[in-house]
């Protein structure tokens, strides 16, 4: 069933929506939750969550592209659960990793933080995105928004892992560099 | 601001950079996954074409693995003059090693004198099957490896200061399941004071070590897919397995003769232009900043295979390197060749790869990022 079709059957309120909704989408969004919490059962749980908000947010929202935005919900909710699993001890996996790794775009603090709101991050972000070549985009997103593995990333790419983690860490640095300039250290 | 606000910022990326990042993570932006049945049908295509056009002949002197190779990365078929170019400059090396009956064979390379590529084939035992695994939905769910690690499957004597390699599997076109071709591309950047990477003297090494085949957790998979839908993907759920230990390897020159013929310089005179460019601060390890600039371009130098351009800065900062996309060689049949960035990029000159041969004769000129044409002269 096409996006519009799905979209239809959410305005309509038929539970449909979600089967058609879990058919087409279900692994996509279930990926993306296991690359953050890597346990079957809580990214399920997750799934279904998002599920869910997308009935509570379908109408008023229509969204123009269905699967990323299940994917963000999935995302969101995926983090939020890491979040709490993870508040006493240091958690394992991709998130950990990636965390770590973006630690390299946080300065020593000396610099005054500026207070932003969500969709001032959201438009300094995708400003920063734009200064990125395709490559270094998809890698970027790839490894930061998906959550994958650089060597799951360099098989996609062809390139060798070493090259995707220097690429990485460059554009880490740049990151940092924009970061900086817009006083969101 | 911490770690997790940062992995929460990105969670806003536009929604079109997210779908073309998952496009690219399921490998519809990479040769990896070519189909095999869709190579052997354009191999077969061209071959036919060969044929009705008369080409049998010199077609029976090479090899035509680079031919088979650029076929099954391009949609529309490869002109005559495409495939006489690849023909004529295929350098057939035949050098075949068997360990425990697993044969490997060195049969190709071909080389721009800028950019090299190699041709492997290999050969299991009767009854092993060596194609890749995919899913009903097209998704990759077994594939062999023959370099592990942080190694490189080819060298030579001299170091590199920087290179890019790239090496992946594809379909040989036989028919047979327990024989694949590996192919590999290099783009050096040879260090201060070495010698050209491509000169007939330089010996190369080809060196490939086990041959390995990650697999993904099949039943895992099917669990996934009973669960949630039709859809499976490659992920976490993957396993390797070492099928042989073991390791091949080979020496050979690059031939460079005809290559370098080809090569044309574009320019008679410096041209400016603008492009996004990566200024970096001190040494190189210091800030970056990306900005729109001018660019005094001194030199396109066009092959076959790439094309080097190499380009000033007259800025504050020592240092930068030009992040070059979009670049198109557009033929005087208004056809275009697309030149990639594949991050063969170092300060003051970028390598690109030419998505398909350049009979540089046929081409009307080259367009950069920001429309400025560059006539052949």
């Amino acid at each position: 069933m096409d996006d519009k079709a799905i979209l239809e059957l959410y305005r309509a309120r038929s539970d449909q929506a979600i089967k058609e909704t879990s058919a087409k989408y279900g692994s996509y969004c279930y990926r993306i939750s296991y690359n953050i919490l890597s346990c079957r059962e809580d990214s399920q749980e997750c799934v279904n969550d998002a599920y869910l908000a997308a009935w509570n947010t379908i109408p008023p929202k229509a969204p123009a592209i269905l699967s990323t935005y299940l994917g963000k919900l999935t995302r969101y909710i995926s983090l939020d659960r890491w979040k709490r699993r993870n508040a006493y001890k240091r958690g394992g996996g991709e998130v950990a990793l990636a965390l770590e790794e973006l630690g390299e775009c946080i300065t020593d603090g000396n610099t005054p933080e500026k207070t932003y709101e969500q969709k001032e991050l959201a438009v300094f972000f995708n400003r920063f995105l734009q200064t990125l070549s395709e490559t270094e985009r998809r890698v970027f997103l790839c490894r930061y928004w998906y959550l994958e593995p650089t060597g799951s990333i360099a098989k996609c790419c062809g390139f060798s892992e070493t090259k995707v983690r220097s690429m990485l860490h460059r554009i880490r640095k740049r990151l940092r560099t924009a970061m900086e300039k817009e006083g969101l250290q | 601001m911490k770690e997790m606000d940062i992995l929460e910022m990105i969670g806003e990326a536009r929604a079109d950079y997210i779908l073309d990042a998952q496009s690219f993570q399921k490998g519809e932006h990479n040769m990896r996954k070519v189909s095999g049945k869709k190579v052997w049908l354009i191999a077969a295509m061209v071959v036919l074409a060969m044929t009705l056009m008369g080409c049998t002949v010199a077609y029976a002197y090479t090899q035509g693995w680079f031919t088979s190779l650029y076929s099954a990365q391009n949609e529309q078929p490869l002109s005559d003059s495409q495939i006489s170019y690849l023909d004529e400059n295929e350098q057939v090396l035949n050098q075949v090693q068997t360990q425990d009956g697993w044969s490997v064979e060195l049969r190709s390379a071909i080389t721009d004198g800028t950019k090299g590529l190699v041709i492997l084939g290999v050969t299991a035992p009767e009854g092993t099957d060596l194609a890749p695994v995919y899913g009903e939905d097209g998704t990759l769910i077994s594939r062999l490896d023959m370099v592990g690690g942080w190694d490189k499957p080819i060298v030579y004597p001299d170091s590199f200061e920087e290179d890019v390699i790239t090496w992946f599997f594809m379909d040989d076109g036989d028919g047979k399941t327990n024989t694949e071709n590996f192919v590999i591309e290099v783009q050096p950047k040879p260090g201060e004071g070495s010698r050209n990477p491509f000169d007939p003297n330089v010996e190369w090494k080809v060196v490939l070590t086990d041959v390995i085949r990650i697999t993904t957790d099949v039943d895992l998979l099917k669990e996934i897919s009973d669960e949630l839908g039709q859809y499976c993907y490659e992920g976490d759920v993957n396993s390797t397995e070492v099928l042989l230990d073991a390791s091949w390897e080979f020496t050979f020159s690059f031939r460079v003769e005809t290559a370098e013929e080809a090569s044309r310089e574009l320019l008679t005179a410096p041209v400016a232009t603008k492009g996004q460019v990566y200024k970096r601060y001190g040494d190189g390890d210091g800030e970056y900043e990306y900005v729109l600039e001018e660019i005094n371009v001194t030199s396109v130098k066009l092959n076959a295979l790439s094309a080097t351009i190499t380009y000033e800065f007259t800025g504050l900062y020592p240092a930068f390197e030009w992040d070059n996309n979009h670049v198109y060689a557009v033929m005087k049949d208004g056809t275009e060749i697309m030149l990639e960035d594949n991050w063969s990029r170092w300060d003051g000159y970028n390598v690109l790869k030419a998505r398909s041969p350049i009979v540089v004769d046929e081409v009307d000129h080259i367009r950069l990022a920001d429309g400025t044409k560059l006539n052949i002269q």
